[in-house]
């Protein structure tokens, strides 16, 4: 199973096993964003509600139901429209259990299908999730089914408000070999020589296609999924072998994951990184191509730092 | 335990006072008290005895206690940054108010939230609110919760009429009224947001926008706590029965400014007039004239309850100097 059948799966699990568990954003019945297929059909309509466009309200409806003990999924239509529902995410959510003194198991995920497949311009293009990781709430950006299946035991064990940012580039990615107690935070997809390069699911399957188009020896590729940096993936990253690092990520350069991920590498080593460049997303191909991160960026970048 | 609440309802004062023959003896011992403590409140908050900004209550009472009289146990309640009311009034605990004000963790949040964040989970009571209104969107996923468990709780929703123009809270009027959801929003039209007329920036009242959404709704003197008790009885009791949203706008006033330590500058937005003349419609004095009793005999436990609390907050600073 590729990523968003992985995804789909864990789901479905999810809402077999707690049957307070309830789908929340626009068009989810009608899976719009080819998330939650069949998740209505199978649980109907008190489980899989449908929203009006009201990101702010629905968000903030998702976290009262979440404090009255329910299991709670809430789907943006694409990730930029996080930026709508923020106040209920960062001031209430976040802060709920802290400002309260309570304890509550704050069962509530924000899913968030982020990135471009081309041509959609300025207001559906954006990796918003350097924001979240910024403002210190728990972020992962899948890039694997490895990462669905771990992410949602999480969710299980560790009940509190989480946002998952599901890559449209990474939706077909399949099955990688891995080892079953990786950190899914952190951890190494492919195994190479003389280079490491770290990548986050909005450019990983990039990456694989242009080291093969390039030809060359293999460097070798981690996956960063934890884009809040906890312990352990500070950990993960600390460990990586002592090879020149590049990070490659489709998110803005300026003030973002590539200066907090230095912090955690070595000096010596730290080589650079491929970012977005910080400015909208334009709707001409030729105009995108020069602003995201995709496959052409890329192979120049890899062939520059080969040389 | 309560000690502050405690050492309140033994006063001599209060129980002459609500022996007297009157309608709401309960309604006029939380007034009384939320009056008493509010103002104490604002007296430790001018001397800078408390931490950060205060926005007190004095004033309002009528609606929170009107309001919250209808209220039962399992029902809930979603506040305001001027939250002590509702807190008070839904029974939260006093000592542990004057404590979060403190930044104590003893407080109600453990020092964690201040005066803008009271709350007490145990009494459903699920926190004001920094954000004018932040609450009110929650308050729906509540109620949602409440009706999809088959739970007669009703939710009451506070807000102001400040919050009347945020998005997420007519986003919220929508859900409310589209998935049909139990919950009383109760706006408290306290005549200003921070310094402005809701009439400045609106056209329209806070009902006729709930209406304009399909909610049952009503205008009410919010200075009159008869006339609160009795609207929340009706209102709560569709919201309960037909479990359906329904607002109050109950217009009231603030009578401190709104914040204690807000200065008045020298072109104010304060009309003089207009003050005073809202003064003269303080409910407690309207609720003396009408049944009775000497407002002399009301403000010596006023007066006695500030005392109270001083003196308990006084402590606390000796002790942790």
């Amino acid at each position: 199973m590729n990523l968003i059948e992985t995804f789909r799966a864990k789901l479905f699990s999810s809402f077999e096993e707690n049957k307070n568990s309830i789908y929340l954003g626009e068009d989810v019945r009608n899976a719009h964003r080819g998330i939650a297929i069949g998740l209505h059909e199978k649980f109907g309509d008190y489980k899989v509600i449908d929203m009006p466009i009201s990101e702010s309200g629905f968000t903030g409806l998702g976290l009262g139901l979440a404090i009255s003990g329910k299991n709670v999924f809430v789907e943006f239509n694409f990730a930029g429209l996080i930026l709508l529902g923020l106040d209920q995410i960062f001031n209430q959510a976040h802060k709920y259990n802290e400002m309260m003194n309570s304890n509550i198991n704050l069962n509530i995920t924000y899913i968030l299908p982020t990135g471009t497949r081309g041509g959609l311009a300025g207001h559906h293009s954006d990796n918003p999730y350097p924001i979240l990781s910024h403002l210190g709430i728990r972020s992962y950006v899948l890039s694997t089914p490895f990462d669905c299946e771990k992410i949602f035991e999480k969710l299980h064990n560790s009940p509190k408000p989480t946002a998952l940012f599901l890559p449209v580039a990474a939706f077909n990615n399949e099955e990688i070999p891995r080892n079953e107690y990786d950190n899914f935070g952190f951890y190494k997809a492919i195994d190479g020589v003389e280079l490491n390069i770290i990548c986050t699911g909005t450019t990983y399957k990039y990456i694989e296609e242009s080291i093969q188009e390039i030809n060359k020896k293999s460097p070798n590729v981690y996956i960063l999924t934890d884009i809040l940096f906890q312990k352990d993936t500070i950990k993960s990253i600390q460990n990586i072998e002592k090879l020149p690092v590049l990070f490659i990520d489709d998110t803005f350069e300026t003030c973002g994951l590539s200066s907090e991920l230095q912090k955690y590498i070595d000096k010596d080593f730290w080589l650079g990184s491929l970012n977005r460049y910080s400015k909208n997303v334009p709707f001409s191909k030729t105009l995108e191509d020069k602003v995201i991160v995709g496959k052409d960026r890329i192979i120049n970048c890899l062939k520059e730092v080969i040389k | 335990m309560d000690v502050l609440r405690d050492k309140i309802e033994e006063l001599e004062s209060l129980k002459y006072l609500i022996s007297l023959k009157q309608p709401f003896p309960n309604l006029l011992r939380e007034s009384i008290l939320i009056r008493g403590i509010e103002e104490a409140i604002v007296a430790l908050a001018k001397e800078r005895q408390l931490l950060g900004p205060i926005h007190s209550y004095v004033g309002e009472e009528a609606v929170a206690v009107g309001v919250l009289a209808t209220s039962k146990e399992n029902d809930g309640v979603t506040s305001t940054h001027r939250g002590h009311g509702h807190y008070i009034s839904r029974g939260g605990n006093i000592t542990k108010l004057i404590d979060e004000l403190h930044g104590l963790d003893t407080g109600c949040n453990g020092g964690n939230g201040g005066s803008m964040h009271v709350a007490d989970l145990s009494k459903n009571l699920y926190g004001a609110n920094g954000i004018v209104g932040g609450g009110v969107p929650i308050a729906c996923g509540i109620s949602l919760a409440n009706k999809l468990d088959n739970s007669d709780s009703l939710i009451y929703c506070f807000f102001g009429d400040g919050a009347s123009n945020q998005g997420v809270v007519l986003e919220s009027f929508n859900l409310a009224a589209f998935l049909s959801l139990p919950i009383l929003f109760i706006c408290e039209n306290n005549q200003f947001a921070q310094s402005t007329r809701l009439k400045d920036v609106s056209l329209t009242s806070v009902s006729d926008k709930a209406k304009g959404f399909g909610i049952k709704s009503t205008i009410s003197n919010g200075l009159c706590l008869e006339e609160m008790y009795s609207i929340s009885l009706e209102m709560s009791e569709y919201s309960r029965t037909k479990k359906k949203p329904s607002l109050i706008q109950a217009d009231t006033y603030r009578f401190h400014r709104h914040f204690v330590s807000e200065r008045r500058k020298n072109i104010d937005y304060l009309d003089e007039d207009i003050h005073s003349s809202f003064l003269e419609k303080d409910p407690l004095i309207k609720y003396s004239r009408k049944y009775a009793i000497k407002l002399e005999d009301i403000n010596i436990v006023i007066q006695e309850i500030q005392n109270i609390v001083v003196s308990y907050s006084n402590n606390i600073k000796e002790k942790t100097k």
